[in-house]
Parts: C-alpha cells; sequence; structure tokens
C-alpha cells in the first residue's frame, strides 16, 4: 500500500493578467468552457512546481488572506516565486478589496501559498458565483 | 492563409468592408478588413487572436438574443428559468422603475462602447441623481491621479513610431493583452527617422515575470513584486550620477542592470515609455506612475521622453475624454446632490460596493461580477441591477433586467478615442436588428423624465 506525501506548501506572490487565451476565450463568451478553463489556470514557475510536486495539469490550492481556490497549474520559466492568474472569476476569489483610498484594489502583487490538492477538481464557476446569490 | 482568419456560417447580408476599428483594446487598430468569400464564408484579415474572435461572433448566425426581465424581483438564483423574455418597452418601463426608486444607484462600465454611448449616460445619472464611474477606476485609475498630481510628458503612436529608438514596456505585457502594439506602432514598424524598424530601436521590458514580450527585449529587467518604486527612484538617482549600492535594496534588481538602462536612455534621442497595470494595482498605486512622470520630466531636461499608459478597453480613454467635459472629472463622478463631486476611495465603485453604499446598478459595456474582488462582487447578489451588453455575462446572470444590444463597432457606429487620445470612427460591418446601447440608455433617460413628469 502506497502513502502519497504531499510537499509542504510553497509561499509565493499572486499577479492576476491578461493572456492572449483569456482575451480570446472572453470574446468567445464568458459561459464558454474554453473561458472557465483559461481562468482556472494558474502559471506556476517549473522548478516552483518541482518542489512542489506536481505536474503539468495537477490540480493546487492557492491560498490568500482574503480565500481559496483550486486550480489547474500550468509551468513557465524564469519566475521563481510568482504566480499569476488570468483575471475571472477564480482570480476574484483571492483578491482583497481595499483600495487604500484610491478606487484600486491590490490585483497583483498579493502574499499568497500553493499546496499541492488532494481534490481532483478545479473550484467550479457555479459554486463561485453560488457563493454570491446570497448577498453579504 | 492562417487557419485563424475563416470564418463560416456567416450572416447572409454580410458584405466587404475594408479599414474597419476593432473594438476591443485601446490600439483601436483600424485596418481590419472583412472579406466575404464565398455563399456561406468570410475572412477576418489583419486582425489579432482576441478580435478575430470579437469578429467571428457578430459576423456568424447565432440564437437570437433577447431581453430578459426577472420573473419575481428580487429572486437572484443562477438559474435561467427565473429569467422571462419581455418586449423592449416593458424592460425599459422597469430599468425607469427601479432607477427612480433608488436614491444612489451606480452607473458603471461604459469603457467599451462609444462616446455617444457615454454622452447620454451621463446625462441619465445627473437626471437621476447618480455615481457614475468606469472601468479606469478598476485599471489606470491611479495613473490619473498622478497625472492630475504630476503631468505628463506625451504625444500620439503616430510619433512613437516615426521617432522613438528606445521602448520601454514597465508592468505590461503587450504580447497578450495588446496583441499588435509593438507591430503597429513601436518595436517593429519603419518609420520616417526609423528606416530599419526593429534593427532601429532598442527595448527594455520591466517585469516580475518572464513574459512573451520578455522575449523581444534587448534588456530585461526582473523585478520583486511591490517594488517597482524603489526602482524607479534608483534609476533617478542613476541619472543624477548619485552612488548606488551594488543591488538596489528588496527589488532584486543590481545597480549594474540600473547603470546599463541608464545609459540606454541618456543616449536615446527618443525614448518611449509604456506603463501597464503592474505599477497601478500593486503596492504604491499611483505613486509607482508619479515616480514614473517625475523621472520622465527629469530626462526631458537632456532627451525626449514621452510616457503613456497601456489602456485596456478599447474606449476607456473616450470615457474619461467624455467624463470631463461634461462633468469636470474623468471617474468616479458624484452626482447624487446636484453638483459633481470627485472623491476616488469614496465614489468609485469597488470602494461603493464594499461599503454597501449603493442601492441600484446600472452596467453598460462591462461584466464587473467577472472583475472585481468577491466581496465587492458579492453586492450584486442583493442589489437591483441593470444591464446592457452585447453578450450574456456573468453580471447579466445577476440581472433584474437584462438589454442586448447591436455591438458597437460591428453592429452600430460610434466613435471612440485610441489609448493616446486620438478620436477613431468605428464602422458597422452588418446590420443587427438590436438598438444600440447608445438608444437603449437615450429611451430610459426619456422614459424617466416621463415618469417624473418633467419634475
Amino acid at each position: 500500500m502506497g502513502f502519497l506525501i504531499l510537499a509542504p506548501p510553497i509561499k509565493c506572490t499572486l499577479v492576476t493578467v491578461r493572456t492572449a487565451r483569456q482575451g480570446e476565450a472572453m470574446e468567445m463568451g464568458k459561459l464558454t468552457q474554453e473561458y472557465q478553463e483559461e481562468c482556472s489556470t494558474v502559471l506556476m514557475d517549473e522548478d516552483d512546481m518541482k518542489r512542489l510536486r506536481v505536474k503539468e495539469d495537477s490540480i493546487v490550492k492557492v491560498t490568500t488572506k482574503t480565500g481559496s481556490v483550486e486550480l489547474r497549474v500550468r509551468p513557465v520559466t524564469n519566475s521563481p516565486g510568482v504566480i499569476a492568474v488570468p483575471l475571472g472569476p477564480w482570480a476574484n476569489s483571492l483578491i482583497p478589496s481595499d483600495t487604500s483610498h484610491t478606487g484600486m484594489p491590490s490585483y497583483k502583487g498579493i502574499p499568497a501559498e500553493v499546496s499541492a490538492s488532494m481534490g481532483q477538481a478545479i473550484t467550479s464557476l457555479d459554486r463561485l458565483l453560488g457563493d454570491l446569490y446570497g448577498g453579504a | 492563409m492562417a487557419e485563424e482568419e475563416k470564418v463560416t456560417n456567416i450572416k447572409p447580408d454580410l458584405t466587404d468592408v475594408t479599414d474597419v476599428t476593432c473594438p476591443f483594446c485601446g490600439n483601436l487598430c483600424d485596418d481590419i478588413h472583412i472579406k466575404r468569400t464565398g455563399d456561406d464564408e468570410a475572412e477576418v484579415h489583419h486582425a489579432c487572436g482576441v478580435g478575430y474572435y470579437k469578429f467571428k461572433k457578430f459576423i456568424t448566425k447565432g440564437a437570437p438574443r433577447k431581453n430578459l426581465l426577472r420573473k419575481k424581483s428580487g429572486d437572484k438564483k443562477a438559474s435561467d428559468d427565473t429569467f422571462k423574455e419581455a418586449k423592449l418597452d416593458a424592460c425599459i418601463d422597469k430599468a425607469a422603475e427601479l432607477l427612480i426608486a433608488a436614491k444612489k444607484p451606480v452607473l458603471f462600465g461604459w469603457a467599451s462602447t462609444s462616446v455617444e454611448a457615454i454622452r447620454e449616460g451621463i446625462a441619465l445619472s445627473e437626471e437621476v441623481g447618480g455615481i457614475i464611474d468606469q472601468t479606469t477606476s478598476v485599471c489606470h485609475g491611479p495613473s490619473t491621479l498622478a497625472v492630475q498630481d504630476v503631468g505628463i510628458s506625451s504625444c500620439t503612436l503616430g510619433t512613437v513610431l516615426n521617432h522613438a529608438d528606445l521602448i520601454i514596456y514597465w508592468g505590461c505585457n503587450p504580447s497578450e493583452a495588446h496583441l499588435r502594439h509593438m507591430s503597429r506602432y513601436t518595436v517593429y514598424p519603419r518609420g520616417a527617422f526609423r528606416e530599419k524598424g526593429r534593427q532601429d530601436r532598442e527595448v527594455v521590458v520591466v517585469d516580475v515575470r518572464e513574459t512573451s514580450s520578455t522575449s523581444v527585449a534587448t534588456q530585461f529587467i526582473k523585478v520583486d513584486p511591490n517594488t517597482d518604486y524603489e526602482l524607479v527612484h534608483a534609476l533617478r538617482l542613476a541619472m543624477k550620477g548619485e552612488e548606488l549600492p551594488d543591488e538596489i535594496p528588496g527589488t532584486g534588481v543590481t545597480k549594474k542592470q540600473v547603470m546599463k538602462l541608464a545609459q540606454r536612455l541618456k543616449r536615446s534621442k527618443f525614448c518611449a515609455f509604456f506603463f501597464g497595470l503592474g505599477l497601478t494595482m500593486t503596492r504604491g498605486r499611483h505613486r509607482n506612475i508619479d515616480a514614473i512622470l517625475s523621472l520622465g520630466a527629469e530626462l526631458n531636461k537632456d532627451t525626449k521622453v514621452v510616457i503613456r499608459p497601456m489602456r485596456g478597453h478599447y474606449n476607456v480613454a473616450g470615457a474619461a475624454e467624455v467624463f470631463t467635459w461634461q462633468t469636470g472629472y474623468p471617474y468616479a463622478v458624484d452626482l447624487t446632490r446636484g453638483y459633481a463631486r470627485y472623491n476616488p476611495g469614496e465614489t468609485s465603485l469597488v470602494d461603493l460596493l464594499v461599503r454597501d453604499d449603493a442601492d441600484c446598478l446600472f452596467i453598460v459595456a462591462s461584466d464587473p461580477v467577472a472583475h472585481l474582488p468577491k466581496e465587492a462582487a458579492r453586492r450584486f447578489g442583493n442589489l437591483p441591477v441593470i444591464v446592457i451588453d452585447p453578450h450574456a455575462t456573468i453580471t447579466s446572470k445577476f440581472a433584474d433586467v437584462y438589454f442586448p444590444c447591436a455591438v458597437t463597432g460591428v453592429e452600430s457606429e460610434g466613435t471612440a478615442y485610441r489609448m493616446d487620445g486620438v478620436p477613431i470612427k468605428l464602422k458597422k460591418v452588418i446590420d443587427s436588428d438590436l438598438p444600440s446601447d447608445t438608444e437603449i440608455v437615450a429611451n430610459i433617460l426619456e422614459r424617466v423624465k416621463k415618469k417624473r413628469g418633467g419634475k
């Protein structure tokens, strides 16, 4: 019988970004599979992925002070300690709303933690929106 | 021909249209050619991937887009069966009722429609005594604050094309966000004084991560997140001949890298700085832009430097123009007292939502639920929401009234301002049986006036 040994979580800085694919998928429609697949992705440095013992398309849990979501991971090069999540409902769950009296929340430069997920699936859009329907 | 240029299943009345302006990003590329190539085929030439999908979606046959009303007021469940189809007039009536009943409605969006629609929106805000804000408040709002503090040395993209020998992209990734910026205006094209195009120019990219734009750079400086302010000031010191430590504290950047950039700046004849949300959305926000603009002002004593924000939505620059003509302020304008007040941080959308200080949301050409922090987006779940948008969006799922409209720049004409402040005509490519957002907003304004009996 084997045991799954998870690597310790990695501390990093989250930036939300536009990707060309996210822009294209947004024009196809925000309720399309293409949009949801792209926006539920986290771009992570390939060496950080090795440290976390995850491979491309693995599910990881990204957590900030504001919340946490499960996303599919995609490797990028030469960006240790920085993770990028395309703009969209998944990223929104991780962003604090404080604007320091400028109107602008911190969409970039947010302290975050990434851990390998025991879950097999990304957080669904329905679940994210379901959190909003009740109002505040 | 690239696979991406082909479109099939097109609407029957599509004809050849040349010099079409793409209504997606602040580049406003106005060389798109929609070419009919057969009974059921067309090609979209010159557009980037995003532009291609934009045109493809609206020149192909699709399901008719219907006006929707929430069956039961306040029932905000996700499922589509809480909506009913309704006639345009009934929706206008309901929208007018909701706006009249509200004490502090917020009218938000505007950056992805024409200046004509924005004009109507401001008139409506004034009539209902609301707050009107545009997407710049979660985009380049801090840049606006900095420009108001420091001023900006600027020019059109045409001047950059003809003169610039040093292009600096700071905190932005045009290869993914403004896909033709480099090829159309800055890095690659041949200009009157840059006849060899790319060979006559140097490119510097400053960013927190390697991106597809950094591969184009002559010099790439990787700065640690949230430390751009420190790096700009190190550069200002270097330009003044001050001594720097070997490592610029906290930034992950070495003195050698800064000195190399300082030398490039000194020998350049015309430098164009473009900065993105990597500066406005991180720690420091408008102070980061203050620093860049101040650096630009100092550099202009020795060489020629221009600075431009990389504006995202295709008419976000136009929205600021119209807001300023009409109210004196570029965004976050509070008209609830009968005169215009401007106080970003208080009168901007996110702050209003988080404070629970709005009682009706009127959203035009924007999808805030898809792009605002969760704590702000949550208010859409318990406030009356009116949405005018060509697409069904995530925000329209929260609407009490949803108006589909003709897409400006594809199904209706209009005017938009490019990121450098140049107004450009948006063409109509194909007819639509839907009214434009300009018409819908104007109709709601008329209905509000009528219901109030001219009060």
